[in-house]
């Protein structure tokens, strides 16, 4: 309402440094950052696999046992890892579980998740693997 | 009662003489029981009559009185002096909010937004009040009762930096405050308002920073309304894929 | 200058402000109806509402039982007409509220909750755990944005009614935003502004509650009816005046002296912690005036115990109570009892109108708070106030539809217009202009400290001269008051210096009415005549505006089917 004359409201600029101001902006910033190496390490992943397809598996495994390929892949392992803990947290945080008249908290969802990847994995292995 | 002194630093901001914003600071003496807005009254009434802020209820639930204390969102009535003892206090106007004068934001962007989600219960058929109340179980009621909860103080806005890159985004409160409705058994307006907060710089804008719901000053979570909001929709969304034929 | 033109101007964002827009454009959708406050809506104090609102909806409860209630709550000043349409309205009202969404409690089967309170005799408070105030508030402003033809000026500050040959016309008002005087034109105009709780000094009410519209209808001509009657709640917070529900009592909290005594057996035995609030208020003094209070840093207390109700009961019915205590006094209410004392919390008295919300005059409502209808008489039952909000925003909303279907729109000229430029000179190029004097927050300090030490809950005729005395003086210091702060941008100084002249002319009425009532009735309590004088005494006080002190006379209480008997709990 009112058209009567207008003094220039103070606009602010979001600095290229916000990220840096608390912990969960930070926190955030390098969940985004750790996507980037998981999109990485798939690219890697296809490649080696196209190795196998076009070539043998030698090829593929030799791929893969390249120092800087193994090197990355441990990086990208911590970053994925770190990526998914994140993950599972919010989950817990976005549909907690009530039991009774409390409500469950993020970090048993981490820990409930992390475990159950554990097992999965190792099932996996134990199919695909040592079976 | 002991009495300390707090250095507070205030921004300062008057479009008719400041072509910038400036900080200005204050000795102002304080006992345990004070909190930050305390502080800004006595300035005001004993120091500078022209620093310029909101307030009202000074018991947290009118929602006039945000600032960011110290780079955090929060209620200036809601956070103590003794808190920060010892150090200057920095008060500046809520980020990502256009300044009209001091710590006096202009919010009429949210008013916008919250028009824009029409928070208010839609029905097909309105029952005349005469015949009663529309019945609601307590698991109804706390489907949505945190959402409803939402003081529109606007501390959400000011740690989404989200809005702050694109204030187009809709934003936590009034994505809380649509999820409110559709949430409410009493409500028939889903199929009105998920387009709107499904649009473009709706729900799937958010990439989960979830500083939101840590300054809320009411619990309210906006960032769990958001999730929950983009799941409704694309469940909704697999359901008219599966069952083109109506099947809500 | 710039101006505006609405069929009804409201002066006020609360709930009786918002609710008379609604029904305004329910009962005429082309209605062009504006909404001024001086605050974002929601930030009404009508948002700090806790214990929740009553209307008869139980088998058990009946109009009578609720009309009696109010009625001897009131010590029988009410009207009771006003009572009956009160009472009668209610449960309309709610379940209006309750189809626009507010989120009350609820019981298993589906039906509003409802709570018992203070001074009612059977459980018909209905609540939104404890915060229907703030519930009630936000579903009135969102359900308000439905409606195209509720035009909103968010925060513009209404300095006066503009009037012409004793019909109003519309309001002058400073757009914060720019700091210009700006003419809004209305057939009808709709106060609806609150309370003025910020004349005393410990007072439950927010920083905006200045009395506003009780000075714009009284400057205009509208007298001022029985102002001398101020609630004092019995449990506010010692340091800050933050309110602790009456609903802590009404879920079963005890009120406890320093011998752990639940001393209202000796004031209210019938009733205890669900006693009336003037009683309550004063029984809490008596004991601390006896030394059975509590010392602390700010002045004697009592206790309020909810220890024995349990953490779930206080989780599920009072988390605010909880919230307040743990925020403010850093305890939690299920292990430690809540330091309490009385303190100013609501205005019985207010502009003069009708149960319509009609002042008598022509184009004038108000409602809510700011009006005195007659409904509370000399003491205010709990939960009453915010149905009140609905009832008697609704019925001067419909109202002042009605009246201005049949009128045309005011023009912007004389002597409206002249009247508004005397306005703008008034504010800009005096009060703003002003080089040297004293500072507004000291007289505004003074005020304070004069109605809590003269005015406050036990009154005596030298006391209540020298309050006379003094807030007079007051008026001619502000004449010379400065303000600081010269720029037009959302300017807050020179508000709260318009909203102290506002106060102080308000606040005059207090005293001088007090000072004429020779009796004690309800919240009004003189240690000099400490009896009920019905025979002088049953009827309404008026003070009306003059140059010099306001006059005061008096009107008829109407008396329906309740006779005046003496009033024990």
């Amino acid at each position: 309402m009112g058209d009567a004359k207008r003094y220039p409201e103070l606009r602010r600029r979001l600095s290229y440094r916000w990220w840096t101001a608390n912990r969960h902006y930070t926190m955030y910033m390098v969940r985004e950052w750790t996507s980037l190496f998981v999109a990485l390490y798939s690219l890697m992943f296809i490649y080696g696999l196209s190795l196998w397809a076009t070539g043998s598996r030698a090829d593929f495994l030799n791929f893969l046992k390249n120092p800087a390929i193994i090197g990355f892949s441990l990086i990208a392992f911590v970053f994925t890892m770190y990526h998914a803990a994140t993950w599972f947290y919010l989950l817990g945080a976005v549909v907690p579980v009530k039991i009774g008249r409390s409500r469950t908290k993020p970090w048993q969802a981490l820990v409930l998740n992390i475990i159950l990847l554990i097992i999965i994995s190792f099932l996996a292995i134990w199919l695909v693997v040592l079976r | 009662m002991s009495q300390d002194v707090a250095t507070i630093r205030v921004t300062r901001y008057r479009p008719e003489k400041d072509s910038k914003p400036f900080f200005q600071e204050y000795k102002v003496p304080y006992r345990h029981d004070m909190v930050v807005l305390d502080a800004l009254n006595y300035i005001k009434a004993e120091i500078d009559g022209s620093l310029t802020y909101r307030w009202s209820c000074r018991m947290g639930v009118c929602g006039s009185c945000g600032a960011n204390i110290d780079g955090e969102p929060k209620l200036t009535c809601a956070s103590f002096l003794h808190d920060f003892k010892g150090r200057t206090i920095t008060i500046e106007p809520m980020t990502h909010f256009p300044v009209i004068k001091d710590l006096v934001v202009d919010m009429e962007d949210f008013m916008e937004k919250l028009v824009k989600i029409k928070p208010w219960i839609i029905r097909d058929k309105e029952t005349p009040p005469e015949q009663g109340e529309y019945k609601q179980s307590a698991q109804e009621l706390e489907r949505y009762s945190q959402f409803s909860s939402c003081i529109n103080c606007m501390l959400c806005y000011a740690a989404c930096p989200i809005y702050g890159l694109n204030e187009k985004f809709l934003g936590p409160a009034a994505t809380a405050l649509a999820y409110r409705y559709i949430e409410d058994s009493r409500d028939q307006g889903k199929d009105v308002r998920f387009p709107i907060v499904h649009e473009m710089e709706g729900v799937w804008e958010c990439t989960l920073v979830g500083e939101c719901s840590v300054v809320c000053p009411k619990g309210v979570d906006p960032m769990l309304a958001i999730q929950k909001t983009k799941i409704l929709g694309a469940t909704n969304a697999l359901k008219s894929l599966l069952m083109p034929r109506g099947g809500h | 200058m710039e101006h505006h033109s609405h069929d009804i101007v409201i002066v006020g964002g609360g709930a009786a402000g918002l609710r008379a827009a609604i029904a305004a454009v329910e009962l005429q959708p082309k209605m062009d109806v504006a909404v001024v406050s001086k605050v974002y809506p929601m930030r009404s104090h009508t948002v700090s509402a806790e214990g929740g609102m009553a209307a008869v909806t139980r088998e058990y409860d009946s109009f009578d039982s609720h009309a009696y209630d109010t009625i001897k709550g009131s010590d029988f000043l009410a009207d009771q007409d006003s009572v009956e349409f009160f009472v009668k309205e209610a449960p309309r009202e709610s379940y209006q509220l309750e189809h626009w969404g507010c989120p009350f409690s609820r019981d298993p089967d589906g039906r509003i909750s409802s709570r018992a309170f203070g001074g009612m005799s059977v459980k018909r408070t209905l609540f939104a755990t404890d915060k229907i105030g703030f519930h009630l508030l936000h579903t009135l402003f969102q359900t308000s944005l439905k409606y195209e033809n509720i035009h909103r000026y968010d925060e513009w500050f209404v300095t006066s009614l503009l009037v012409d040959k004793d019909r109003v016309e519309g309001v002058t008002a400073i757009e914060m935003r720019t700091g210009e005087l700006v003419t809004i034109l209305g057939k009808a105009v709709i106060i609806a502004t609150g309370g003025c709780g910020r004349i005393f000094q410990f007072t439950t009410n927010g920083w905006i509650k200045t009395g506003d519209g009780m000075a714009l209808a009284y400057r205009a001509g509208v007298p001022l009816k029985d102002m001398e009657m101020v609630q004092y709640h019995p449990t506010l917070l010692p340091n800050t005046g933050i309110l602790i529900t009456e609903a802590a009592r009404g879920e079963g909290g005890h009120l406890l002296n320093k011998d752990g005594e639940r001393f209202l057996k000796r004031y209210v035995p019938g009733k205890m912690e669900l006693g009336p609030r003037d009683i309550l208020s004063r029984a809490e003094m008596s004991e601390i005036n006896a030394g059975r209070g509590f010392d602390g840093p700010y002045g004697s207390y009592v206790n309020l115990d909810l220890t024995h109700l349990g953490e779930i009961t206080i989780e599920d019915k009072l988390p605010f109570v909880k919230e307040l205590a743990e925020k403010y006094l850093g305890i939690d209410p299920a292990h430690e009892p809540i330091p309490v004392r009385p303190g100013q919390h609501y205005m019985m008295g207010g502009v003069h109108t009708d149960m319509h919300g009609f002042t008598g005059m022509p184009g004038l409502y108000a409602a809510g708070e700011v009006a005195c209808v007659t409904m509370n008489g000399a003491n205010r039952l709990g939960s009453n106030s915010l149905t009140e909000c609905l009832v008697f925003g609704a019925a001067a909303g419909r109202a002042a539809a009605q009246y201005a279907m049949h009128e045309n729109s005011p023009s912007f000229g004389n002597p409206v217009q002249g009247e508004a430029m005397v306005e703008e000179k008034r504010i800009f190029d005096q009060l703003l202009k002003n080089e040297q004097g004293e500072k507004v927050s000291s007289i505004r300090t003074e005020m304070q400290n004069q109605m809590e030490k003269n005015v406050g809950i036990y009154r005596e005729e030298n006391r209540l001269k020298e309050a006379c005395r003094i807030v007079g003086e007051l008026k001619t210091r502000l004449k010379n008051g400065i303000v600081e702060d010269k720029d037009h941008v959302y300017n807050t100084e020179l508000v709260a210096s318009l909203e102290l002249d506002f106060m102080l002319d308000v606040a005059e009425t207090i005293p001088y009415s007090a000072l004429q009532r020779h009796e004690s009735r309800g919240a009004h309590y003189r240690t000099d005549y400490t009896k009920r004088d019905d025979a002088n005494f049953l009827k309404h006080s008026m003070a009306h505006k003059t140059t010099g002190p306001p006059r005061i006379d008096y009107s008829p209480v109407t008396i329906t089917r309740w006779k005046p008997e003496e009033r024990v709990y």
